[in-house]
């Protein structure tokens, strides 16, 4: 049987003679935290955002999902005296009716609609898409009996959202079983109450992170998202990305985490503060 | 009796010598009137352009070896110049992060080091 230790940040799992320890993430506002955060604006670094859960608070409606006033505000300030990206699953055009200002890098469909995502590609994923929402409602009626669950159309990538469901678990068996018919097979990543469909052999959050940060000639990136889909981002071997969790979770790969939502406000008026003492 | 070319490798070695004694002496010079050595600058600027460092990749990087890299770190550790922690994802890396004091140094060091009143004898 494995063991684990009730360590305060390691948890040392021990399993047939073999000792595995897993880090745990640290709390953003700690000692560490801090220091990282502040050093990281004596350099050119990146601040990459996801939107839904991390800059927006998640709306039972995906629709209805908007960034608050302050946090608008603190971004915008941060976007003056640092470069920052949006990277979402959202399309760009969604990204831009909900943003107020446009940040240097604007990110969507999980990375497919980025900087260097050549056009005959994104012609392909479009095809793709339309032509898995077609085998979707020819089946939709008789496999998924849920009316909550509905299918966004993202142009580049597919969204089967269940959070309005009664029964999440029997929507989300209902939507994997229908998932099995489509052709071409999907990559599926699985967010908060969202099963997202993305063409296969397109690239994922990570890869465009990496992208940005060689368009914009910057060495150090601090990336903060809250979702699976993050996760591609939280796994990079690339010890010049930190990366932050909203809502803290034993698995994830991030280096730290928020307590929830309502703290990125505080992370952005720090990094906002730390820049401006940098100037003056 | 000695040869010319002994002669001469003997003036060359000689004035390595000058060269390792004069920069040590300059070393310590902008230390006390900066507070800042050349290395802690050196390692310092690297450590700004790459936060979160690990101090592997940080000797890697300045191609000094770790154990001297550690004892000059210990220096700007007591000054507080420089943070270390473990790394979140991997207990066993520690990684290394300039201060608000370091950065005030550099700032410091880079906007007098021009006019410091060298009194080190140069070649």
């Amino acid at each position: 049987m494995p063991r684990a230790c009730a360590s305060s940040n390691a948890c040392w799992v021990v399993f047939n003679h073999r000792v595995c320890k897993r880090k745990l993430m640290k709390y953003l506002f700690s000692q560490t935290g801090n220091k990282l955060l502040e050093s990281l604006t004596f350099t050119k670094t990146l601040y990459a955002f996801d939107f839904d859960g991390t800059l927006s608070r998640i709306a039972l409606d995906p629709d209805a999902a908007k960034i608050s006033p302050k946090t608008a505000g603190l971004l915008r300030t941060l976007n003056d005296l640092a470069i920052t990206a949006v990277i979402s699953g959202r399309s760009v055009r969604d990204l831009r009716r909900r943003l107020p200002f446009t940040p240097r890098f604007l990110v969507g469909n999980h990375g497919l609609e980025g900087l260097q995502t050549p056009p005959s590609s994104l012609k392909a994923a479009a095809k793709v898409c339309t032509k898995w929402t077609r085998q979707l409602r020819k089946n939709w009626e008789q496999v998924v009996h849920d009316r909550s669950v509905i299918i966004e159309n993202k142009m580049f990538s597919l969204a089967l959202h269940y959070r309005d469901s009664r029964s999440k678990q029997k929507a989300k068996r209902f939507i994997f079983e229908i998932l099995e018919e489509l052709t071409p097979s999907p990559r599926i990543i699985l967010g908060k109450s969202v099963v997202n469909l993305i063409p296969a052999g397109a690239p994922h959050k990570g890869v465009t992170l990496l992208e940005l940060m060689l368009d914009a000639r910057i060495s150090s990136a601090l990336y903060i998202g809250d979702d699976e889909t993050d996760e591609d981002v939280f796994s990079l071997p690339d010890s010049r990305i930190f990366t932050i969790r909203v809502g803290y979770k034993k698995k994830s790969r991030a280096h730290f985490f928020l307590k929830s939502q309502s703290e990125v406000p505080h992370l952005l008026r720090k990094l906002v503060t730390f820049h401006k003492r940098n100037r003056a | 009796m000695m040869s010319k070319k002994w002669r001469q490798l003997e003036t060359r070695l000689l004035h390595l010598l000058q060269i390792a004694t004069s920069f040590q002496r300059l070393n310590k010079h902008a230390e006390e009137a900066l507070g800042l050595s050349i290395v802690q600058f050196h390692l310092l600027q690297k450590l700004k352009d790459r936060p979160g460092i690990s101090s592997l990749e940080l000797a890697r990087a300045i191609e000094l070896h770790p154990s001297t890299l550690t004892q000059s770190l210990r220096r700007l550790v007591r000054k507080n110049f420089v943070f270390i922690d473990k790394d979140p994802r991997d207990s066993r890396r520690k990684i290394l992060t300039a201060t608000r004091q370091g950065h005030n140094a550099m700032k410091k060091f880079t906007a007098d080091f021009p006019g410091l009143n060298l009194k080190v004898p140069l070649l």
